[in-house]
């Protein structure tokens, strides 16, 4: 019996080297298989690389014929901007794939699936160390061991790369491909001697005017970019059209946009409306065509304060108030982005939180010789007018000072009493745009019935069907097999009147 | 001592396919073709699940099961469901009945769901009231008429069938009684060469006639068998994650999955995932399950558990699509991502 089971224990340590031979195939023959999965599955990763390099190749292309310096057509430059992502993406993806682990299932797997064995290797190692054991398992261990002689020696196929890849991939090679023959587009010689080596929105900016353009002349020409580029000296500088005599615009002497300002007074140049400076779009409310506030009038008011401080205060004051998209006269809306109709409601209910008005700005006017000449003594006093308290919702907006819960226009109710204890969120009480689906509009067109092609189906030879047959479909019943089934009928009767 | 072992094994094995081939031998002389369903009934019979049989009137749905119950000599019973049909018109009722002495006493009828073999014709066509008296037949094989609980004898097996076209007046089966259906079988429409057998079988005058080549111990016995059967770890985790993979959201769902499932299979699927599979290991004369096995099963094992949501039927997929992109992710151990 001690023999016996000593016999036994034997065999069982045969079977286990045995089977760890086998998953020590299986491991290498996975192993080979990601190696050769890896090239095919690289393009995936290469391909973009290729689009950057690319890209590269292009920008430095660029560069190089821009400054004039020769760029001649490189075939190696192409060739290694080709191949050095692909082998790279190679390199990493082999060293990714090759160094991790192959798990004992794989291995065992990989055997088993290789050479029909129907997992009979992964059972045997499965059930050889389980402490006990079944009959059945008994019998795997048995049945694996018959067939180790062909996990061991058995052929395997080699691992065949297989390419699929995503349509994005192709989209990326694509693009590499389109940059590189852009790339190589770029003339080879210097290009210096062809184009100003300034950059091209310099080059733009200062180029000689073209005809169209000093025919438009001074109606639409864009007084900022005119002002910051210089201009050459067959070029009339527009400093001051034609129609806006007295306009005059401003550039600060670091170059910052700054905007102009138009309040007409004896003695001020009227404001042009459009923004200095090249970049920015925007502009105030032109008040051209107003009769100049001070014209003819002795000045009343008495400044308090240095005079130089008042109109940046004013400046300032006035910025306060955000253009519409409604403008009058010459000036270039800045607001033209703007709903000219919209409201403007919520921009003076609230106090923009960069914008605070200081009670001392008030303090620029004397009040007392306004309170004679201007209101007459009706109106509050200038130090007394504060910005109107938030109307707006306290709940979700911390920022807003100043709310009393009284709600006001904006889409955003204050909820008070009990809604205001229940839930933190504020709803929108109205949406903006059509109050209500609108009239419906019917609109009967004659359309004239025009043939089409019917589907023919094709003889063909059918096999028995094998799926599920839900959802079939019937064939109509012509009017053709209608007919031919009526005449049949009515000549069987009629063959029945005939008989005796 | 372990050649003794998987000698006993080796022999229960023989045993199974031994009975099993004489059952399908019988089966093939009332039934012409459908081989897949004739397999798909016996492997449900022998792993103790129920089947559910799906097809267009007139492939022998009905002939096949009927003749099922004539091989394995069991008490056969067949319902035809119908939508006037009540829970007692199947399980059973108590009656009054005159005694002797001329009293009356209550006795409980049994039902048609009292035997084997359960044929429930057309099931679909029943009350959801009448669907669910089988519930606890199929899983509990037992039945309670009011106070009474009556066991089912072993072995026991429903066999549904359904017709998928005319859906008019059905009652479609809950999924907590499809998912007690251990596979949904399709059945198809014979090839060109079986009709020419199957026309010569029941347009003559001789009539096939199935013997009773086993009965109800001999088909138990044969059950204690398939649950002998072992199943390596690797094979088991394969089929969690098979039946994982048809649930929405769950880390083995590809991504028709998560798009077009509304409901995946619940751990019956895994459990009958491995009962089917080791009926089909034994007849391949395997001691274990392979991987193998449960991809092979899986289609009709999963397929009535698969739920396709809105999206899913708008794009024309079906539970078999479904399980056609869960395999097709789910490689087995030592496949292709390995």
């Amino acid at each position: 019996m001690m023999r016996r089971r000593k016999l036994e224990r034997e065999r069982r340590q045969a079977l286990r080297a045995d089977l760890h031979d086998v998953a020590l195939r299986g491991r290498r023959h996975v192993r080979r298989r990601r190696v050769m999965e890896a090239f095919p599955a690289a393009l995936e990763w290469a391909f973009p690389l290729l689009f950057v390099s690319a890209g590269g190749v292009l920008a430095f292309r660029a560069l190089l014929w821009m400054s004039g310096a020769a760029a001649p057509f490189a075939p190696g430059l192409l060739l290694l901007v080709m191949l050095l992502p692909y082998a790279l993406a190679v390199t990493v993806r082999v060293l990714k794939d090759v160094f991790l682990t192959v798990e004992d299932a794989d291995a065992f797997g990989v055997i088993d699936r290789e050479l029909g064995l129907k997992d009979r290797m992964a059972a045997a190692a499965d059930f050889l160390e389980r402490d006990a054991t079944s009959p059945f398992m008994e019998a795997a261990i048995e049945d694996a061991r018959c067939r180790l002689d062909v996990a061991l020696h058995g052929e395997l196929s080699a691992p065949q790369p297989v390419v699929s890849m995503h349509s994005r991939t192709w989209g990326w090679a694509v693009g590499a491909a389109a940059l590189l023959g852009l790339a190589f587009l770029i003339p080879a010689g210097s290009g210096g001697e062809k184009r100003p080596a300034a950059s091209s929105v310099r080059g733009v900016a200062s180029r000689p005017p073209t005809r169209e353009e000093n025919e438009r002349g001074a109606s639409d020409k864009p007084l900022a970019t005119e002002e910051e580029s210089p201009r050459p000296e067959s070029h009339t500088p527009p400093m001051q059209r034609p129609s806006e005599g007295k306009e005059a615009s401003t550039t600060n002497p670091e170059g910052k946009p700054r905007r102009t300002r138009g309040r007409t007074k004896s003695g001020e140049a009227a404001r042009a409306g459009a923004p200095t400076g090249g970049a920015e779009a925007r502009g105030e409310p032109s008040d051209q065509g107003r009769p100049a506030k001070g014209a003819g009038k002795p000045k009343t008011r008495r400044p308090k304060r240095p005079g130089a401080e008042k109109p940046a205060r004013r400046a300032r004051k006035k910025r306060v108030e955000e253009p519409s998209g409604a403008t009058m006269g010459q000036g270039a809306s800045g607001g033209a982005h703007r709903n000219p109709v919209a409201s403007e409601w919520s921009s003076k209910d609230k106090v923009p939180p960069g914008v605070d008005q200081p009670a001392d700005e008030d303090e620029d006017v004397d009040d007392e010789s306004e309170a004679e000449t201007a209101r007459g003594g009706l109106q509050p006093h200038l130090r007394d007018r504060r910005p109107p308290p938030s109307r707006d919702l306290g709940i979700g907006f911390g920022n807003q000072a100043g709310g009393d819960g009284r709600g006001g226009p904006g889409q955003r109710k204050k909820s008070r009493g009990t809604a205001s204890l229940v839930l933190g969120v504020p709803i929108p009480d109205h949406v903006k745009g059509q109050v209500n689906p609108g009239t419906t509009k019917i609109t009967q067109e004659r359309v004239e019935p025009q043939p089409e092609d019917a589907p023919r189906s094709r003889a063909m030879k059918r096999d028995p069907r094998k799926g599920a047959a839900a959802g079939r479909w019937r064939r109509p019943w012509t009017p053709w097999t209608g007919r031919l089934v009526k005449r049949w009928f009515e000549s069987l009767r009629s063959k029945k009147k005939g008989r005796p | 001592m372990s050649r003794e072992q998987s000698t006993v094994a080796d022999e229960a094995a023989a045993g199974f396919r031994a009975v099993h081939a004489k059952i399908k031998e019988q089966l093939h002389r009332a039934v012409v073709g459908q081989e897949a369903v004739i397999d798909g009934v016996l492997t449900a019979l022998l792993a103790g699940g129920h089947v559910l049989l799906e097809g267009v009137p007139g492939l022998g749905k009905t002939l096949l099961v009927r003749s099922l119950g004539e091989a394995v000599d069991l008490p056969f019973s067949r319902i035809q469901f119908t939508p006037d049909m009540m829970p007692a018109d199947i399980q059973g009722t108590n009656v009054l009945v005159e005694t002797e002495g001329g009293g009356h006493e209550l006795t409980f009828q049994k039902g048609p769901l009292v035997a084997n073999i359960v044929l429930a014709d057309e099931i679909n066509r029943a009350t959801p009231k009448t669907q669910s008296a089988l519930l606890e037949a199929m899983q509990e094989k037992q039945i309670t008429v009011g106070r009474r609980t009556l066991e089912l004898t072993e072995p026991y097996c429903v066999m549904a069938t359904q017709n998928p076209v005319e859906q008019e007046g059905t009652y479609p089966l809950p999924e907590a009684q499809l998912d007690r259906f251990l596979m949904k079988l399709v059945v198809g429409y014979p090839e060109e060469s079986e009709y020419h057998e199957i026309l010569d079988l029941t347009t003559g005058t001789e009539d096939a006639r199935v013997e009773a080549v086993t009965n109800g111990e001999e088909i138990i016995a044969m059950r204690q068998v398939v649950r002998s059967v072992p199943v390596p770890r690797v094979v088991q985790s394969h089929a969690v994650r098979l039946v994982m993979g048809t649930q929405p959201g769950s880390q083995w769902a590809p991504a028709d999955v998560n798009e077009f499932v509304l409901l995946g299979s619940s751990p019956r699927g895994a459990q009958g995932l491995l009962l089917a599979s080791k009926v089909r290991a034994l007849l391949d004369g395997r001691f274990a399950v392979s991987a193998d096995d449960v991809r092979a099963v899986a289609p009709d094992v999963l397929r009535h558990r698969v739920m396709v949501n809105f999206q899913g039927q708008a794009a024309g997929t079906g539970p078999d699509d479904v399980i056609s992109s869960v395999l097709a992710a789910i490689k087995p151990p030592g496949g292709a991502a390995a």
